[in-house]
């Protein structure tokens, strides 16, 4: 409905930004979550909302937030609760905040803190919430170890019931909650990627070199379960079956430059965003894997014969197809050229999120702070529309 | 006890006996035959009762009256059933029986009615036939009688005088078989010989003794006679078929399939003659024979024989004809096999000289033996065994020249072991050589492969099209496959790679692991090669003499260059983007280590230029020497050194940061620090970071620097550094730059990644105040002294 008018949206953050975040507990307006990283500022997190009619987006409200924000979660039951982790001194820390109601003052409110998750002394990486409905548990991660708290919003407190230690120089590096089996954890831990049990606290199942190098960030298909897809320093992406830890089911050639971040759209398996620190944000359409047929089918394209091993390897019959992929983000990547007098081209995608409330509209933000939404085109709608109503 | 039943019973009898009056005195009769039959034992009698159930004298009442007053009433319920099964059983095999008879009856009247109809009509019928016979038996009586006399006679005659004429023809037969023989006319006396056989068998034991000791030996003497005849060659052919057609005729006991076993035996010379010569062959296998000698002896020996043993044959057998093409063929089938093994030397490349001389004289041969025997579908078999001879002689030449590349190609895995030291570019060496072979081999190939085609032998020609297309066929298979051993090989490398990883195994696999990006780019500079000079000098040769093809309604023809090249290309990028990365990866590890280790947030003040920039040097100058091996150097963008000395270079650099540092320390103080950088960024010069890399030295090596600058710069913005910090990376990008510089294809790019370092090491840093800049050109110029004198103790 409003598809044309979602390609030249953005909003700046003055600061350097690093985490951007859907409110997952609005699914009435499509609304984002920004943190800001300045090491000597004092640092915010704005809620900004994008009109009905797609065409602009508002800053809905500005919260201070003092030290610098290195991921931001929301929670998925309450929109106004959100948990960040934050670095001051040296130090990174976990807490859960509340955002207050009255939000549209003279002076920028401070975020209320809820809780603090104590007990971290490595670089906290990321806090994942339960990954549907209302719970009350909450996972932390660091660089070597794995907590799963127990959340009691309104005594403001917050129990250890779970301890994972992945070990020493295993660093973590972030994780995902596994959507289909909610006593899974899975994290990258180095070139590895691990799926914890949080009922034993144990190992349940590992993918070995995953990546040749560090692996940057895991997610969990969000209809197929034990599919996930992965994004590391080599670069590349790689859709895995847990089940066959093997070899990963598809290898897409990422990006130039390391792939930092990578999820699969919450409602078409098909469609895989990526970003990466060579500035580009990439939106990859990878065929339903059932597991043997891992065929990759291009967004646009022809869809080729998955017997055909050669395809799989070189990209060049993609190269046309991902040109299409490309071009778009050309253009979008053009258009916000344009918007820094055709000079910068600054760093996109630190952090890409798929809205809650339209699955066709995804935002990236660069490092230094600019907010994009795009929103995928409509012929790939049409086709995985149709693709998903057959 | 027992009477009271007793009495019971007899009452219950009475009273039953005064219902069935008319029963009563039968039943009273027979207990009085039963009575009277076992006296005074009445219980023995109602036993018998029991059992008389059978019997012609069975009392119902009795019977029932005894076994209710004997059986239990659980007996009595057994019994009742027992009876009532047994009553069934009778019932239903009465009524089959009933059934049965009835059936019968009525086939029975049906038989009889039929019979009754067909008698009536025949009486009249048979009294005619009756009276016709009679008059028949007395005229036939008649005539015997009147005829008997003179036929007696008649007979009796007619007996003795072919007696007499057979007495005498046996008489004269010795004589006149001696007179065939002076006059040699043995047709006539094996035709005499055979008339009187049948009285010799008979008779000759006892009156004609003598006469036929006499004709048998004339017979022997024939016999041998012609035997002699057939055995000698000199002979003319007619007379030797006429020997034996005589032989035949003669002996019919000896039967024609003894005579084609003879005639085989003869055929066999032929066979050991060309057994001798493969056998020759074989033994002589360190000077073996020329395939075009041997085709020659099969020649000499084999085929003459055949043909003249074949015309023998044939006017022989004029009927035979079907059998001896059935031995020529399994014959041929031999002779073709030989030929065949004659035309696979085992060792070398045979050439196509010698593969068409013998095919020459294959031709002939078969030629000459098909206006022999053309039955047997000669040319057929010829053209079907020239056929996969030469297939086989273009499929061994092509897969020669492809293992001799990738023998090429994978000797390359050993030699820097032991010889690291004198040969010092392995990579180029094996390049040239590679190269060498890939294009002399193809090119010798393809003058090989077309001798065949310009001496057009006979069996050649009809399929030239087909021919075309096999060699063209066998290029493409020949490029297809050495792609797929190209992306294959590097692969099979880290696979082993990787599973030295888990088992960390010892030094010696490591050190040819270190070998695989180098093994990447040169079979990447490969593909450039066969794609823009290989395939089309290839193109060219096989466009003037191999034109054609397409025979086998292939829409497309076999080899097709574009695709190769294409395909090639590819192949090639992708290597090449592999080998990028590979090292990119080893340089950004070397940098990520080195950033992530020290605690910045504690670091003391910097007196030197980190250890893991010279690593890096080091790391670049490897990479720098395999690349330098294979590729070509490649146009550098902007100028050096020419504009700007060393100095001049430096101070400028110097001056560009200071004015950076500065403005970034008063944009500490203001808040739109940001805008201040993207206004400063404005100004200056957008770079491609990431662009397509090229065959270049320079291309290949900027492309892996700026992948590393990249992650350095990634790396420092995961940090957070405290002054100290920031002024070591401050100084470790300054001392990079100028080294760095010199080895990219743009400065530009260099610079602005080395200021993103250190602008990104300002922003994570607390309070960011840049070392002086003479302070950091004495470290420089410190660390570098240093350096050189390092190098120079090396070297000595």
């Amino acid at each position: 409905m409003q598809a044309n008018m979602h390609t030249n949206v953005s909003y700046g953050v003055k600061y350097q930004a690093r985490c951007i975040t859907a409110v997952r507990a609005d699914t009435h307006r499509t609304r984002f979550l920004v943190g800001t990283l300045s090491l000597r500022e004092e640092n915010e997190v704005h809620v900004i909302q994008l009109s009905d009619n797609g065409a602009d987006l508002r800053c809905e409200g500005l919260y201070t937030h003092q030290p610098e924000i290195w991921d931001l979660a929301s929670c998925p039951f309450d929109a106004l609760m959100i948990s960040t982790v934050y670095a001051s001194g040296g130090e990174y820390r976990a807490s859960i905040w509340k955002i207050p109601e009255r939000s549209k003052g003279f002076n920028t409110p401070q975020l209320q803190q809820i809780v603090q998750l104590d007990g971290h002394k490595d670089i906290v990486k990321s806090t994942l919430w339960w990954p549907t409905g209302k719970h009350n548990q909450l996972v932390s991660i660091d660089e070597e170890n794995l907590y799963v708290w127990a959340l009691d919003a309104s005594e403001k407190s917050a129990k250890v019931q779970g301890h994972i230690s992945a070990g020493r120089l295993q660093t973590m590096s972030a994780g995902c909650w596994d959507p289909h089996d909610v006593t899974s954890v899975a994290t990258a831990c180095g070139s590895s990627i691990k799926c914890w049990d949080l009922r034993s606290m144990k190992q349940a199942n590992t993918i070995e070199q995953a990546h040749a190098v560090q692996v940057r960030d895991i997610d969990y298909n969000p209809n197929v379960p034990d599919i996930m897809v992965s994004a590391g320093d080599d670069s590349k992406i790689r859709v895995w079956d847990l089940r066959n830890s093997g070899m990963p089911l598809l290898e897409l050639p990422g990006h130039s430059h390391w792939t930092w971040r990578v999820r699969y759209n919450p409602k078409y398996q098909e469609l895989v965003l990526s970003a990466g620190t060579d500035s580009v944000v990439n939106l990859w359409h990878v065929s339903t894997p059932s597991s043997t047929e891992d065929k990759l089918r291009s967004t646009s394209g022809s869809p080729r014969s998955p017997l055909d091993p050669l395809l799989r390897s070189h990209h060049e019959h993609e190269d046309s197809v991902y040109e299409v992929l490309q071009c778009q983000c050309k253009i979008y990547i053009a258009k916000w050229r344009a918007l820094c007098l055709d000079k910068d081209i600054g760093e996109i995608g630190t952090g890409v999120a798929w809205s809650s409330y339209d699955p066709w509209i995804f935002a990236s933000l660069s490092y230094d702070g600019r907010v994009l939404i795009d929103s995928v085109p409509h012929a790939i709608r049409k086709k995985l529309s149709q693709g998903a109503s057959k | 006890m027992a009477e009271d039943p007793n009495e019971k019973a007899k009452r219950v009898r009475e009273l039953l006996s005064s219902f069935y009056r008319s029963d009563e005195s039968d039943s009273a009769e027979s207990t009085a035959a039963a009575t009277a039959a076992m006296p005074g034992h009445t219980p023995g009698g109602r036993r018998d009762t029991l059992l008389a159930i059978n019997t012609k004298d069975f009392n119902v009442d009795r019977y029932m009256s005894s076994l209710i007053r004997r059986t239990s009433l659980e007996g009595l319920l057994k019994k009742h059933v027992e009876m009532a099964a047994e009553i069934k059983n009778l019932d239903s095999d009465m009524q089959m029986l009933v059934y049965e008879n009835y059936n019968k009856f009525i086939s029975a009247t049906d038989t009889i009615r039929r019979m009754k109809e067909n008698v009536s009509g025949m009486e009249t019928n048979m009294e005619q036939l009756l009276d016709k016979v009679t008059a028949v038996r007395t005229t036939s009586d008649g005539v015997n009688a009147s005829l008997f006399e003179r036929r007696e006679r008649i007979e009796e005659l007619n007996g003795t005088r072919s007696l007499l004429r057979k007495v005498q023809f046996v008489f004269d037969l010795p004589k006149r078989l001696r007179k065939c023989q002076k006059s040699e006319a043995y047709a006539e006396a094996v035709k005499y010989y055979m008339g009187a056989l049948p009285i010799l068998k008979v008779y000759g034991k006892t009156s004609f003794q003598a006469c036929k000791e006499e004709s048998e030996e004339v017979m022997a003497i024939i016999t041998k006679r012609l035997q002699a005849r057939v055995m000698t060659d000199l002979d003319p052919v007619q007379a030797r078929a006429e020997a034996i057609n005589k032989l035949v005729e003669g002996f019919l006991t000896s039967s024609l399939d003894h005579l084609l076993l003879a005639l085989q035996t003869a055929a066999a010379k032929p066979k050991f003659a060309l057994q001798e010569t493969t056998e020759n062959s074989t033994s002589e296998l360190s000077a073996p024979h020329s395939p075009k000698e041997l085709m020659e002896n099969l020649e000499k020996d084999f085929i003459k024989d055949f043909a003249q043993v074949a015309s023998t044959f044939r006017t022989i057998f004029p009927m035979g004809e079907k059998r001896l093409t059935e031995a020529t063929k399994e014959l041929f089938n031999k002779y073709f096999t030989s030929v065949q093994e004659s035309l696979q030397p085992e060792a070398g490349l045979p050439s196509a000289a010698e593969l068409v001389a013998s095919l020459k004289i294959l031709s002939a041969d078969v030629k000459q033996m098909h206006a022999v025997l053309p039955e047997a579908g000669l040319p057929e078999c010829a053209a079907k065994a020239v056929k996969s001879a030469v297939k086989q002689h273009v499929a061994r030449i092509f897969s020669g020249l492809a293992s001799r590349i990738t023998g090429a190609i994978e000797s390359l895995h050993w030699p820097t072991k032991g010889q690291s030291s004198d040969v010092q570019k392995p990579l180029q060496l094996a390049l040239e050589n590679i190269q060498h072979i890939i294009m002399q081999g193809s090119l010798d190939v393809l003058r090989d492969l077309k001798e065949l085609l310009d001496d057009s032998v006979d069996l050649l020609v009809k399929w030239r099209d087909a021919y075309v297309d096999l060699v063209q066929g066998g290029f493409q298979d020949l490029f297809t496959s050495l792609i797929d051993e190209f992306l294959a090989l590097p692969w099979r490398n880290g696979i082993e790679r990787s599973g030295q990883d888990i088992h960390e195994k010892t030094a010696s696999p490591l050190s040819r692991n270190a070998f695989v990006p180098g093994l990447m780019l040169l079979l990447a500079r490969l593909s450039v090669y066969i794609e823009q000079i290989a395939v089309p000098k290839i193109t060219e040769v096989v466009a003037a003499s191999f034109i054609g093809g397409g025979a086998q309604g292939q829409e497309r023809p076999a080899f097709v260059p574009s695709e190769i090249c294409r395909a090639f290309r590819l192949t090639g990028e992708k290597l090449l983007r592999q080998y990028i990365e590979l090292q990119a990866r080893k340089l950004s590890l070397l940098v990520s280590k080195s950033v992530a280790a020290p605690n910045w947030l504690q670091y003391k003040e910097p007196r030197d230029v980190r250890m893991f920039v010279d690593l890096l040097f080091e790391e670049v100058e490897a990479i720098e020497a395999e690349v330098q091996q294979v590729l070509e150097p490649g146009i550098v963008r902007m100028h050096r050194r020419s504009d700007s000395t060393g100095s001049a270079g430096s101070t400028r650099s110097n001056t560009t940061r200071e004015d950076r540092n500065s403005r970034s320390s008063i944009s500490q103080r203001v808040r739109s620090r940001l805008l201040e950088r993207d206004v400063a960024k404005l100004f200056k010069q957008r770079i491609e970071i990431f662009t397509k890399p090229e065959y270049t030295q320079v291309s290949v090596i900027s492309t892996i620097i700026k992948m590393c600058l990249k992650s350095f710069q990634e790396c420092v913005r995961l940090e957070t550094f405290n002054r100290c910090g920031f002024q070591q990376i401050q100084l470790d990008t300054q001392y990079l730059r100028d080294p760095l510089r010199e080895l990219v294809d743009d400065e530009a790019v260099v610079d602005f990644l080395l200021d993103e370092v250190s602008a990104a090491a300002a922003e994570r840093c607390l309070d960011p105040i840049p070392l002086e800049s003479a302070v950091v050109e004495k470290l420089i110029l410190a660390k570098r002294a240093k350096a050189s004198e390092f190098e120079g103790t090396s070297l000595q």
